[in-house]
């Protein structure tokens, strides 16, 4: 079984929530943790178990609210699109539902940037 | 870029040399070359993506790094450098007096005086009102070259760059005649106000620009001891 991850935010780190009934993956707020690279190893690893996990086919989802990423955080989350992607080529049902407020414009053009490159489905929400 | 072509051209060679392949050994070999192919070209795009917003993030920095500083050396009420501008100003004027690299500067102190029954009898948005015109007088009263500044409450400070004593004293003579005859406007009206001011040029004995403000200090004081609605030149012996 894949365990449950929940991490408090801060102000420099976002709420993480990885739920392994619904298999929704969240995340809130601004990151720019001082080890972008730590921060993000237990969510991919989760990401990774849910993915390679047998028999379970269910969909999985990538929710993100995030309003700022530093580039660490930025290569953490283009890893996750990837490893993503590489399971809906694989026949997988993944989708990603990026939330963004509209007046903050530079989040709207990172995830359009982020995610034009990927053939998965996705959603940028900006109301 | 020349690595680019280097790795793809290799890349190429490979698939070339398994396509001449035969046997289920060889389609695997060529299925794993394949993902990895797919993978470099991915993580190479990725790289490129990265360095690109990196970039954007960076610039975006700077600029921001640029107006936090215009405000911190702004007053924002006159919109006038502030007292921490004032400083660095300074003490870049008298470095190159120093080095010779100028020909020295006069500095004004300047007072609006009854500043404190302006704002008793009229109330703080008046005092704001004179301060904003009287900031905007004194700029249209000097040289493009010389720094007006917020010193302190209703004091201001005027750096005249390479300026000689007898063309400060002119311009702030012409200042004083200007503020006299031409009362300041304000929502209830035109208010007539007066300022006193201390005048001196830097002297290469000045020990860093502390010493040239405390003279120009020293000579507002004596202005205003003096009756005020006046300017006195530090070196006056009324300054004594």
């Amino acid at each position: 079984m894949v365990e449950h991850i929940k991490i408090m935010g801060t102000r420099s780190s976002p709420t993480v929530e990885c739920n392994p009934e619904t298999l929704v993956l969240h995340l809130a707020g601004e990151s720019y943790p001082e080890n972008t690279f730590d921060f993000y190893k237990p969510i991919a690893a989760w990401l990774e178990a849910v993915l390679e996990q047998d028999g379970d086919d269910r969909p999985v989802t990538l929710n993100v609210e995030l309003a700022y990423l530093n580039t660490g955080s930025i290569k953490s989350m283009m890893d996750m699109l990837d490893r993503l992607d590489e399971a809906h080529e694989d026949g997988r049902v993944v989708k990603v539902i990026w939330l963004c407020d509209p007046d903050n414009e530079r989040i709207i053009e990172l995830a359009e940037e982020l995610l034009e490159d990927v053939s998965l489905p996705y959603q940028i929400i900006t109301d | 870029m020349a690595d680019q072509n280097r790795t793809d051209s290799r890349i190429n060679a490979l698939i070339a040399r398994l396509d001449g392949l035969d046997g289920a050994d060889a389609d695997d070999l060529r299925a794993e070359i394949d993902w990895l192919i797919g993978r470099y070209r991915r993580l190479d795009r990725n790289l490129n993506k990265i360095s690109r917003m990196s970039d954007r993030l960076q610039a975006e920095i700077m600029q921001l790094n640029d107006k936090l500083r215009a405000a911190s050396i702004t007053d924002p009420l006159t919109g006038l450098m502030n007292r921490r501008g004032a400083h660095d100003a300074l003490q870049m004027e008298t470095k190159a007096a120093q080095a010779g690299d100028s020909k020295g500067f006069c500095l004004a102190l300047i007072d609006i005086d009854f500043f404190k029954a302006v704002n008793d009898t009229h109330g703080h948005d008046v005092g704001d009102e004179v301060l904003v015109n009287f900031s905007a007088r004194l700029l249209g009263s000097m040289r493009e070259t010389d720094l007006i500044a917020r010193w302190g409450g209703e004091e201001f400070l005027i750096l005249m760059r390479e300026a000689s004593l007898a063309d400060a004293m002119a311009l702030l003579e012409g200042f004083h005649e200007a503020l006299r005859s031409r009362p300041v406007k304000t929502a209830i009206g035109p208010l007539t106000v007066t300022a006193s001011s201390g005048l001196c040029q830097y002297h290469s004995n000045d020990h860093g620009y502390d010493s040239t403000v405390y003279r120009a200090d020293h000579a507002l004081y004596a202005a205003k001891e003096a009756g005020r609605d006046q300017w006195l030149l530090a070196d006056d012996p009324k300054c004594d």
